[in-house]
């Protein structure tokens, strides 16, 4: 398969039925970014539609000089997130999604992983870039030079991102475990 | 949880801080928890499907409609007066290459949910000559002879032999409705390429006065070595591929006599592996980008082994030059096969003597309505059906001899089914249970690979389907001198079917017994009365 510019440059030439290709390339990757952010299978399934779509529809927009393909369509998946939750509340800090998406849909979810109640606790109380940084990384497997391209970063920024990152969600995650187990 | 994903968290962080080495354990505990809490984010497949497919229909859409063609025909009037019809074909294919190069077809897959029992019945009406010949009901419509005729005592009718199909275990029949699909058809092309075709003005006919033109199929053939054929029905919404046969050579165009086609006889080490035969067919599939999302695992089509497992003489065997590879096509998930019991979908020809593909057929427009039908929940009924073989099979009365074929724990299927309504034909697809068959005999032909059961109530309890009718032949006719009164007034009231000699080989060990006579009067299949043999009896020892 061609590189994602080549397809996309393609597509802006007409050759519509390369926008196959580039969906094959990131419909599992878009939808799983989506999913960390909204933890709500149909949710993440729509916004997932809105972000191809949106993609397929502005493709002419799409230049390789300010960036790749992979970043482009990222950004679009991330603003269709929070465009979403906009529409839905009004908190003043609309970056932090991750919190907008917490209580109900992770408790329709996950209940049964007690993992995640501890884990997502912990990642409540560190920074949008930390935790975006850390679930890229970890739950994602994505190298820090993907996560670069991603988030429009250096690979130095991300780097220190994710270990202050982790320190901080050590701490986090030893304090929940405790008030956790206080509740019981 | 992967080790590998663990020990790199554990050695970025390390590399980040090298403190974090004394540290080891705890950041290994807290990555492992990190790991242990990813939540399953996998997409899914038939979601991720049908978005392709909608974003390829959009994609369709925004693209910008083809220019009017600025092609003229005029000068070459005077060839085409030369060349006549032929040379307007050609004249309009070579047209077609001034548009762009991709049809506007709709061709996106789907599945509209319209109300119950929306596609009328689904068994043809008795009147609507569903069995007639030339509408795939069979080989005609053979009916019962009115004539009088009646069996020659010394005529000898054949061997019966009955196919019992045999299966004991659970049949898990749906509770309330089923869904039956129909396949939409009739889709108008592209309203630009056909405005743009109805602009020609040929010179020996304008197009321009046809009133409401559509495209109903059209062909474009590659002028190269090996070159194809492809066929378009916009009408059916289906695409088909062959061999354009004018540039692919004929090994047999210079055979005179039976040796030369001997010579030419495609053996068993022509025929090449599956492996290879299957990577000609998908690269084939690539280079064309024939779209097969909706299409499970492609497989070779073996049926020519079991013939050759049925030759007396395997030496006599033509083996098959072309080998045919399946996409099976599969609705939500579920793989559709026809009432034999194999697999439906796209057919990819290979040509094992030239190994390349030589045609492609199957393609279709996968775009449905799906409506609520009864569903079957008799299960006494399904295993009378079942054991007859499904609604294409059929009990001869008066069996001689009766096969029993065991089959296999059924799976769920979608099963094509067509009917046939005045000129219509109605393409659906049903949700079934297939039954394989374990083992077939090997003294009697049996083609199909399975039983399958539409579990759709209206078709399994319309009864037989495929009545047994009996095989019309020049049996002799006994003169009236010969009828007593008793036959003609019986026989008046009811049409006897004739029956056909029986052969040779019919009961080599016993008496054949014709005089049987049916509650119609009507003579029945001879029997074979078994002769017993004296027992040998010992002498006592002198």
């Amino acid at each position: 398969m061609l590189p994602e510019n080549e397809l996309a440059a393609r597509v802006q030439k007409g050759e519509t039925q390369c926008f196959g290709d580039l969906y094959d390339l990131f419909s599992r990757k878009i939808y799983a970014f989506i999913f960390y952010k909204t933890f709500h299978r149909e949710l993440a399934e729509d916004l997932t539609s809105q972000t191809f779509i949106k993609a397929l529809e502005k493709i002419n927009s799409f230049s390789p000089k300010k960036g790749s393909f992979n970043t482009w369509i990222y950004a679009i998946a991330r603003n269709s997130v929070i465009d979403h939750f906009r529409t839905q509340k009004k908190v003043q800090n609309i970056e932090d999604v991750f919190d907008l998406a917490s209580n109900e849909n992770i408790a329709t979810e996950f209940t049964q992983k007690s993992e995640f109640a501890e884990v997502h606790a912990g990642l409540q109380k560190i920074s949008p870039r930390q935790r975006e940084i850390i679930i890229l990384r970890i739950w994602e497997g994505y190298k820090f030079r993907e996560i670069a391209e991603i988030l429009g970063k250096t690979e130095a920024a991300i780097k220190m991102d994710f270990f202050r990152g982790i320190k901080s969600l050590k701490k986090e995650i030893v304090v929940a475990l405790l008030l956790l187990t206080l509740n019981f | 949880m992967n080790p590998k994903t663990l020990e790199e968290i554990v050695a970025d962080l390390i590399a980040l801080d090298p403190s974090f080495a004394e540290r080891e354990n705890e950041i290994r505990t807290l990555a492992q928890k990190l790991l242990a809490a990813r939540p399953d984010s996998e997409i899914d497949s038939v979601f991720q499907k049908r978005l392709k497919n909608e974003l390829l229909a959009r994609a369709s859409e925004l693209r910008t409609a083809p220019t009017k063609s600025h092609f003229n025909f005029l000068p070459m009037q005077k060839v085409l007066f030369a060349l006549g019809g032929a040379a307007l074909a050609i004249a309009i294919f070579f047209g077609y290459q001034q548009f762009e190069n991709r049809a506007t077809f709709d061709f996106t897959a789907g599945v509209e949910k319209v109300g119950p029992e929306a596609f009328g019945r689904l068994v043809a009406d008795a009147n609507s000559g569903v069995l007639a010949a030339g509408k795939g009901g069979g080989g005609g419509d053979v009916g019962v002879s009115s004539e009088r005729a009646v069996m020659d005592s010394k005529m000898i009718p054949p061997e019966i032999t009955s196919l019992k199909f045999v299966y004991d275990g659970p049949v898990d029949l749906p509770v309330g409705d089923v869904q039956v699909l129909k396949r939409e058809k009739g889709q108008n092309l592209a309203g630009s390429l056909v405005s743009s075709l109805a602009n020609f003005d040929l010179g020996l006919l304008s197009l321009h006065n046809l009133t409401s033109p559509q495209i109903r199929s059209f062909s474009l053939f590659e002028d190269r070595d090996y070159g194809y054929e492809i066929y378009m029905n916009p009408d059916e919404g289906s695409v088909s591929i062959n061999q354009n046969y004018t540039k692919w050579p004929d090994p047999y165009a210079n055979c005179r006599d039976d040796a030369c086609y001997q010579s030419l006889r495609f053996t068993e080490k022509d025929m090449l592996p599956e492996s290879q035969i299957l990577q000609l067919a998908a690269d084939f599939i690539a280079k064309y980008k024939i779209d097969v999302s909706e299409y499970g695992q492609p497989f070779v089509q073996n049926d020519w082994k079991y013939e050759l497992m049925r030759m007396p003489n395997p030496s006599d065997f033509y083996y098959p030059e072309n080998a045919t590879v399946m996409y099976p096509l599969q609705v939500d998930g579920e793989t559709v096969y026809n009432e034999s019991g194999n697999a439906e979908g796209i057919s990819v020809n290979v040509s094992q003597r030239f190994k390349k593909v030589s045609g492609v057929w199957g393609i279709y427009q996968q775009k449905y309505q799906s409506s609520n039908y009864a569903a079957i929940h008799d299960e006494t009924r399904f295993r009378q059906i079942l054991e007859r073989g499904g609604i294409w099979g059929w009990s001869p009365e008066g069996a001689t001899k009766i096969v029993e074929i065991k089959l296999g724990q059924p799976e769920k299927i979608l099963v094509k089914h067509w009917i046939y309504d005045g000129n219509e034909s109605k393409e659906l697809i049903i949700p079934a249970l297939r039954f394989p068959i374990l083992e077939k005999p090997q003294d009697q032909y049996l083609y199909q690979n399975a039983v399958v059961m539409p579990l759709a109530a209206e078709i399994l309890e319309q009864g037989n389907m495929n009545q047994p009718v009996p095989i019309p032949l020049d049996a002799p006719v006994k003169v009236d001198s010969e009828i007593t009164p008793d036959e003609t007034t019986k026989r008046d009231a009811v049409d006897c079917p004739r029956l056909a000699p029986v052969g040779p080989d019919f009961c080599p060990n016993g008496k054949i017994v014709v005089d049987n006579l049916d509650e119609n009067g009507c003579p029945t299949p001879p029997l074979c009365k078994e002769i017993l043999q004296p027992e040998k009896v010992e002498t006592p020892a002198e």
